[in-house]
């Protein structure tokens, strides 16, 4: 059993904007074991979310080859990265990827009926209990603060117990308490369960909490050199 | 259907909403067409609800049912394959005093033959002076064992019994016996040689006709007589093209309007497809929660249009074919589907990647 989770083998991504070749990111080797939290630090522009989203199975490399658990998902078709997305990752994003008209606990409930699966009640009420959000379950996201909002886009991303959480800028929309907040969960969360997480941020006041912290520049990516 | 019924739930107001739209458009459409249907429905319904075949009339008559007289000689040349497949017929105009004056068809008919009508109330004609009168006249205030007077007749008839669907090029008819009939249309039309003769206006069919002299009479398919009755061609290709375009443009504003609401929801889908949530799945959902808003919708349309029909009952001719209804209503339900389904393709051709970002 290998416990290199995703691997980035050489992989770039270009693209033309009228004449202009555009490199989005640069020739990256890049990989991530289970239990890791790994923050990538960059401006906006920088390629960032481009590497999440090639991480996260949304769009090809344009050369080099994305694994993720052993499974070579580079030349892989529409229909198998949807279900590669659905079984080994777990999306946050900065607006927070909830549906607006359901309620916390259908939010969760969603990934069980469209897998078709019995709803996990016990794991459910624990990982509300974790992020302390038990009390919102009957309640809309429009009635719920930004940070309570962005835990039960946690918990609705580690309900379907994915091996990878790609967080794109999840605390974007907090103040300094509660983003520290958010991003404490999220590191306890990986080491406790075993993710491999990936958190695409600006904040650089965040890379305390994760065990490697990398920077983006200009679709660059190189270990973070700066001191904290 | 989870997420449809929870965003129903979710936003009560809006879809409250939607479906008053979709039940107004039903009712302005189950309405008319039953209004149009039941019009021309008037014209024949008197002689079509004992299924009739076809029709004789005198040669000269040039399709004009009073024009036309035949005799009992006639009558005993047309040669059916069964005995009771002929009956005689005579039609005549005539008024009823009644709340106010209402214009009446006079159907003579012989008792035992297929054009004596069902009777809704009352019971059938015994004495020669009994008459079966449409229901539709009760609204004018005629009630059973009444006395009536017809036009300018000099004989008083007794309502024994009603009938319904019984009008002829929208008249009320009243059903007499044909020797009574004879009475009162001379009285009526001032012929009184009619009375000792055996005059009879048609000879209406079924099943085949073996003979008949053709000389004196011709023979037509009822359904080809119904077109030669004033006004009636022209009212059913006026209404079928009124109705037919309704129907048209009324299932079309719902395709739009449903693929409207449904493109709204891109952004959200974009970003349920990036979270790997199947186009299949979601396309799931929409289908569902547009069945679930149309069958509700024409639901109410439906009642709206029954309870109108109730309510105004009997001074419209409202019919209900519910394969019209059952048409329109798959109809709708398929545009709808179409309008919805257009906009999933649209969604499922989103790069979640933009939808995310």
């Amino acid at each position: 059993m290998n416990d290199i989770l995703l691997e980035f083998k050489n992989a770039t991504k270009t693209f033309l904007q009228g004449d202009e070749i555009i490199h989005a990111l640069k020739p990256t080797n890049f990989l991530i074991k289970a239990g890791e939290f790994v923050i990538i630090i960059g401006p906006s522009g920088s390629g960032k979310s481009t590497f999440l989203t090639i991480a996260g199975g949304l769009q090809p490399p344009s050369s080099g080859q994305i694994i993720i658990d052993d499974q070579n998902i580079t030349d892989m078709n529409l229909k198998q990265l949807s279900h590669i997305r659905l079984k080994y990752i777990g999306f946050i994003l900065q607006s927070s990827n909830l549906v607006p008209f359901l309620t916390i606990d259908k939010q969760l409930e969603l990934y069980n009926r469209v897998t078709r699966t019995k709803i996990d009640e016990k794991f459910r009420l624990s990982l509300f209990q974790n992020l302390g959000i038990e009390k919102m379950r009957k309640k809309y996201p429009n009635n719920l603060s930004g940070g309570e909002r962005q835990r039960a886009a946690i918990a609705k991303a580690l309900y379907s117990r994915p091996e990878i959480i790609l967080a794109d800028e999840p605390t974007a929309s907090l103040d300094t308490n509660k983003a520290l907040e958010v991003v404490k969960i999220l590191a306890k969360e990986t080491h406790e369960r075993k993710k491999a997480t990936i958190m695409v941020t600006h904040d650089e006041r965040l890379i305390p909490y994760c065990d490697k912290a990398y920077e983006m520049n200009d679709g660059m990516l190189s270990i973070y050199s700066r001191k904290i | 259907m989870f997420l449809g019924f929870n965003e129903i739930k979710y936003e009560k107001s809006k879809f409250v909403l939607i479906v008053v739209v979709i039940a107004l458009i039903s009712y302005l459409t189950y309405f008319l067409t039953g209004l149009a249907y039941g019009l021309a429905t008037s014209y024949t319904q008197g002689i079509d609800k004992c299924s009739p075949s076809g029709i004789i009339l005198s040669k000269d008559s040039n399709n004009n049912i009073s024009r036309s007289l035949l005799l009992d000689n006639d009558y005993n040349n047309v040669k059916v394959s069964n005995k009771t497949d002929k009956a005689p017929l005579g039609v005549s105009a005539s008024t009823v005093n009644l709340n106010k004056k209402i214009d009446v068809a006079l159907f003579g008919i012989e008792q035992q033959s297929f054009l004596m009508p069902n009777i809704t109330e009352g019971n059938n004609i015994e004495k020669s002076n009994d008459v079966i009168a449409s229901d539709s006249l009760k609204y004018y205030g005629l009630k059973l064992n009444d006395s009536i007077q017809l036009g300018n007749s000099y004989g008083k008839y007794k309502v024994v019994g009603f009938s319904d669907h019984a009008t002829f090029q929208t008249a009320p008819i009243i059903y007499l016996q044909m020797k009574e009939w004879r009475t009162s249309a001379a009285d009526i039309l001032g012929m009184n040689s009619m009375k000792n003769d055996s005059t009879i206006n048609a000879i209406v069919t079924r099943g085949k006709i073996t003979s008949y002299s053709s000389d004196r009479m011709s023979y037509q398919t009822i359904q080809s007589y119904y077109f030669t009755l004033p006004g009636y061609q022209a009212q059913v290709l006026t209404f079928s093209i009124m109705i037919g375009f309704l129907i048209f443009i009324a299932s079309f504003v719902l395709a739009i309007f449903i693929y409207i609401l449904t493109i709204q929801k891109k952004s959200l889908f974009g970003v349920l497809k990036a979270e790997g949530v199947s186009n299949n799945y979601i396309s799931r959902s929409v289908r569902s929660q547009i069945i679930l808003l149309v069958v509700v919708g024409s639901a109410i349309g439906l009642f709206l249009t029954f309870f109108t029909s109730v309510f105004l009952s009997g001074k419209i001719p409202f019919l209900v074919q519910p394969i019209f209804f059952i048409g329109i209503t798959v109809l709708f339900l398929a545009c709808s589907l179409i309008g919805g389904i257009a906009s999933v393709f649209v969604v499922t051709k989103i790069d979640p990647v933009r939808a995310i970002s």
